[in-house]
């Protein structure tokens, strides 16, 4: 139940918990969605380095999430999937098609820096 | 790989998870994937049975309330292999082949993800009834037919 | 591997042959260990076996080879001795023990069994000749098993090496800083689509690559199955912030594709591997950070 947000470099991330609950997660997202009103946040990163496995139901609440944000007018970048997990993800056809995605934290917070510079 | 001719046929001791709750989910992929470790799968492989063994217990908890999760080691024809069996008293599911369709997004709406576990596995039997529900999951190492 | 059926009908032949081989069965288990003495190569192997078997586990493996013998001899049902057998087979042949030292051991193993007969049944030409029939079904059915699981190891082996050598013949290549390409060559089966697929998305990781580029040039029929593993690859990469473009379909292999209606989707594909490299560099370009 460990989901968390914090600030690198003047933006959020939400870093995620592979051993949260789907309650804790949906209490997570309520949080993320108030504080992206609150600081008028034009992207959030959402780090999934923590989740050891990403199935069907995992899957889904991610794109939840993603569509809350985009309503709150700010653009998920998610990114720390790790290979076998990706792997998995595509073997049972879970794409995240229409998320935006990095390697890693670095790789997100270097995509945000260039989309300010107007490049990305 | 070492045979040991006198082990070859026996079976491993059975794990045996019980799924009553979320936490228990997190248990039963981490030492489906601890065994699968200590039998030499591939990382790539051991995340693919951690994935599977969570859809499945996260099935039970949502559609029966509790069941368990079996996990056992098996030499089926001289190959080394994994045994997931989730199963529960829960309903059962009313349209397998509906359930087992593909055509799965993940935008979708409620699904079992018994297509997508099954793809990440070698043999997938599901047996279902208004008594419960049993499904057997076997994935062998190294190759693949 | 089909075997033929070893269930045979008792007779009187092997019957006589498991007399006189019990009575004789310590000193033709002793044939066997002189033989490895003869052999040095397969003295080694022997002790080498016999040291991970604990003493006590030894005899009984003797004791149960023993009995699943008996069984066979008096009532023709030899599954348990093969099987057996087998397994003793396998070990040695993963063990690295060359299969023609098990002739010699046979060899010797007759000569003695035969003196053995002939002492006991030497005044009945036709009980000798029965249990002498009966001692070469037993050593054929014996050398027939183990060259049966020698030929399944060396499957073994040879498919191990076959696999070390696909993964040889797809690297995938660091061209520059974020861009990997991963030059693909023959036929592409889900084994090996998935991988190729395993070792790019570690190298993704590994090189920070933005960019991976798929060429198929080397890659001779393109059909829905192999276009379903590309997109996947790419897929699975995207998931790692990569960006997967295909080079080198040729026009045969992309109209089959069109005329199976396969959509490569959003999945960049670029005629031939030098425009993709170029495409790359001004992707990776446009995202560098100076």
């Amino acid at each position: 139940m460990s989901n968390r947000l914090i600030k690198q470099r003047d933006y959020l991330v939400a870093v995620l918990d592979g051993a949260s609950t789907d309650a804790g997660l949906i209490e997570f997202q309520a949080e993320l969605s108030d504080e992206v009103g609150r600081q008028r946040a034009k992207a959030v990163i959402v780090d999934l380095g923590g989740l050891d496995v990403i199935d069907s139901f995992t899957a889904r609440i991610l794109s939840h999430l993603a569509v809350t944000l985009r309503l709150r007018g700010a653009d998920p970048i998610m990114v720390g999937i790790h290979p076998d997990v990706a792997f998995a993800m595509v073997r049972q056809g879970l794409t995240l098609d229409g998320v935006a995605t990095a390697l890693d934290l670095d790789a997100g917070l270097d995509l945000l820096e260039l989309r300010k510079l107007g490049a990305a | 790989m070492q045979r040991d001719p006198h082990l070859l046929q026996e079976e491993r001791a059975t794990n045996v998870v019980l799924i009553a709750n979320e936490i228990d989910i997190v248990s039963a992929r981490q030492q489906g994937r601890q065994m699968a470790a200590e039998m030499g799968f591939t990382t790539t492989d051991q995340a693919l049975i951690a994935t599977a063994i969570s859809e499945l217990a996260r099935n039970i908890i949502r559609y029966a309330g509790n069941g368990e999760v079996r996990l056992r080691r098996l030499a089926p024809r001289g190959r080394d292999a994994i045994e997931v069996v989730a199963s529960d008293r829960g309903p059962g599911i009313a349209n397998l082949d509906e359930a087992m369709l593909d055509g799965f997004t993940t935008s979708g709406g409620l699904g079992l993800g018994l297509p997508g576990s099954k793809r990440l596995m070698d043999e997938f039997q599901v047996a279902t009834g208004l008594d419960g529900t049993t499904i057997t999951a076997l994935k062998f190492i190294g190759r693949v037919a | 591997m089909q075997t033929a059926p070893t269930t045979l009908p008792a007779n009187a032949g092997m019957e006589d042959l498991w007399a006189v081989y019990e009575a004789h069965y310590a000193d033709l288990g002793e044939i066997a260990l002189s033989a490895v003495d003869a052999v040095p190569e397969l003295y080694d192997v022997v002790k080498s076996l016999q040291a991970r078997h604990e003493a006590g586990q030894a005899e009984n493996r003797s004791e149960q080879t023993r009995r699943a013998l008996k069984v066979a001899m008096l009532s023709g049902e030899w599954d348990a001795y093969i099987n057996d057998v087998r397994d003793t087979g396998a070990a040695y042949a993963q063990a690295g023990l060359g299969f023609s030292v098990w002739s010699v051991v046979f060899s010797s193993f007759r000569q003695t069994f035969m003196r053995y007969l002939r002492d006991a049944y030497g005044n009945d030409l036709d009980r000798l000749s029965g249990a002498m029939h009966a001692l070469a079904v037993f050593t054929d059915k014996s050398i027939g098993a183990i060259g049966d699981e020698y030929l399944r190891v060396r499957e073994e082996v040879i498919q191990r090496q076959q696999e070390a050598i696909r993964e040889l013949s797809t690297p995938v290549l660091k061209v520059r800083s974020g861009l990997l390409v991963l030059p693909l060559i023959g036929l592409i089966d889900g084994e090996r689509a998935r991988g190729f697929t395993a070792r790019l998305l570690a190298s993704i990781r590994s090189e920070r690559a933005r960019v991976v580029i798929i060429d198929l040039t080397g890659v001779p029929a393109v059909d829905s199955a192999v276009a379903n593993h590309l997109v996947m690859a790419a897929k699975a990469a995207r998931l790692l912030g990569a960006t997967a473009i295909i080079t080198g379909l040729s026009t045969v292999n992309a109209t089959t594709l069109a005329k199976l209606g396969v959509d490569l989707g959003e999945v960049l594909t670029v005629a031939d591997l030098e425009i993709g490299i170029e495409e790359a560099s001004h992707l990776l370009h446009a995202a560098a950070v100076n």
